[in-house]
């Protein structure tokens, strides 16, 4: 499974990609749990960070992560 | 039911020292709360309790919170209005910013808050861990530590915070949609207003500030002096890991980029550069005329979808107002939006800023919703 997560917006504006490929067993089922969910991609904060997720090609964009994105963000960005 | 809220000193005794206590008798009613709370484990329960000690509206009335790393908000009460400095550098430094940014409005705008109603200041500090941003959620201020490695802690920059607050300001009046060209303004009003909030407390005129926003934020690790420039947007930082400032000053270089909400910190170039140009040829302190001009706009003439270019036409519509058609500042606004290839473009007819008023300040920790920013443009009648 191959993972690119570019992160945008912040108060800073800057832009950050972070790719796994392939995604290691555990970011796989990360992954996995988090495309069960709606990413939800309306109601930005201001700079609020946002996320462009591809998992194999699959595009979505997560603009307030919930649980199972977050982790799966959290993953891929580190800490 | 378990949870008993209102047990440990009944809500009117609560307000009583809230409107009729000194701040040390707050003081001891917060610490009091506090340590009941934490006994308890029911850290939600600060915020409720904490708001009823809060100052009647009106004044200033401010609050800290601590996150502990953690992402749960608003996280610990550590320090509340009149009470003294916590030691922790970030708790102090949001307190402080938080005031600073208060007074700026209250005294230079007569503006009471970020609602105008007199709104508590709530702010949590070191948020997550490693956390890379300050943002406004809609109901109070959010500020990561840094990396380390890169970024330093957020509470750093007082044009941060007054930027974070002035996200707050917007979203109770012009309510600017957040996202490509309204969503660039509502950054750029956050720029602006951030950093005269900064000039106003350096008794810095336009033309001795360096219109950097965020400057020290780095590490001595990156090369960069600040994260943005309204002098001279695009030239804030070039650095081979973080990459380099993509601000443009001119209409020529607006970005149709659909990440970052259509490039909302990025084509704020434009009406920045146009808010320094109009500033510096004004002269003098920038908070006392084109300030102004850009506080009439943005609390009584756009509207939630409002364009660069009715932007420009409202700030001349508000410098008309203010100073005369036949004026310098009048002539200076023009000037500025000219020069960074911006047409001014009249509104339509009809009242801009919708008038919010029937907000109540929500408990802190509890979800906000945002305000509609459906609207697109004044209504029509039927």
């Amino acid at each position: 499974m191959r993972i690119v997560i570019t992160r945008t917006g912040g108060f800073a504006g800057m832009t950050q990609r972070h790719e796994v490929d392939p995604a290691p067993p555990a970011v796989e089922t990360l992954a996995r749990a988090a495309e069960k969910e709606t990413p939800s991609g309306d109601a930005a904060t201001p700079d609020a960070f946002e996320y462009a997720v591809s998992i194999d090609g699959r595009e979505y964009v997560v603009k307030n992560p919930t649980r199972a994105w977050g982790r799966l963000i959290e993953a891929v960005l580190g800490k | 039911m378990h949870r008993q809220s209102c047990c440990v000193i009944p809500p009117h005794i609560l307000r009583s020292i809230a409107e009729n206590g000194d701040a040390e008798q707050r003081d001891r009613a917060h610490a009091t709360l506090e340590q009941s709370a934490q006994f308890r484990g029911e850290r939600a329960l600060i915020g409720e309790m904490a708001s009823l000690l809060a100052l009647p509206a009106g004044e200033k009335r401010r609050t800290v919170y601590d996150a502990k790393s953690a992402t749960h908000l608003p996280g610990k009460l550590v320090r509340g209005e009149g009470s003294a400095a916590s030691g922790d550098v970030a708790v102090d430094e949001a307190y402080d910013g938080a005031g600073k940014t208060y007074d700026f409005y209250r005294s230079v705008y007569g503006r009471s808050s970020v609602d105008g109603r007199g709104m508590r200041l709530d702010s949590t500090v070191h948020y997550s861990s490693h956390f890379d941003n300050a943002q406004w959620n809609g109901r109070q201020m959010v500020y990561g530590d840094g990396d380390g490695r890169l970024f330093q802690r957020f509470t750093k920059c007082l044009d941060i915070i007054g930027h974070e607050l002035t996200h707050g300001v917007t979203q109770f009046t012009a309510s600017l949609f957040y996202g490509g060209e309204s969503g660039a303004l509502n950054e750029h009003f956050s720029d602006v207003f951030g950093i005269l909030v900064k000039q106003h407390a350096l008794k810095q005129s336009a033309q001795k500030s360096d219109w950097l926003i965020g400057a020290g934020i780095f590490t001595n690790k990156v090369h960069g002096a600040a994260v943005r420039s309204m002098k001279a947007p695009g030239t804030a930082y070039d650095d081979p890991v973080v990459g380099k400032d993509p601000q443009p000053s001119h209409m020529r270089g607006y970005s149709k980029m659909r990440s970052d909400n259509g490039g909302v910190h990025v084509n704020s170039g434009i009406p920045n550069h146009a808010f320094y140009l109009a500033a510096t040829m004004i002269g003098g302190n920038a908070w006392e005329t084109a300030g102004r001009i850009w506080y009439v706009t943005l609390t009584t003439k756009l509207h939630t979808r409002a364009t660069f270019r009715e932007c420009a036409a409202a700030t001349l519509s508000a410098a008309t107002e203010l100073f005369g058609r036949a004026s310098a500042p009048h002539d200076a606004v023009a000037k500025a939006w000219k020069e960074v290839g911006v047409e001014p473009q009249p509104l339509a007819e009809g009242p801009r800023v919708p008038i919010r008023r029937d907000f109540v300040p929500p408990s802190a920790g509890a979800e906000v919703p945002l305000p509609s920013l459906r609207r697109r443009g004044p209504r029509k009648a039927k």
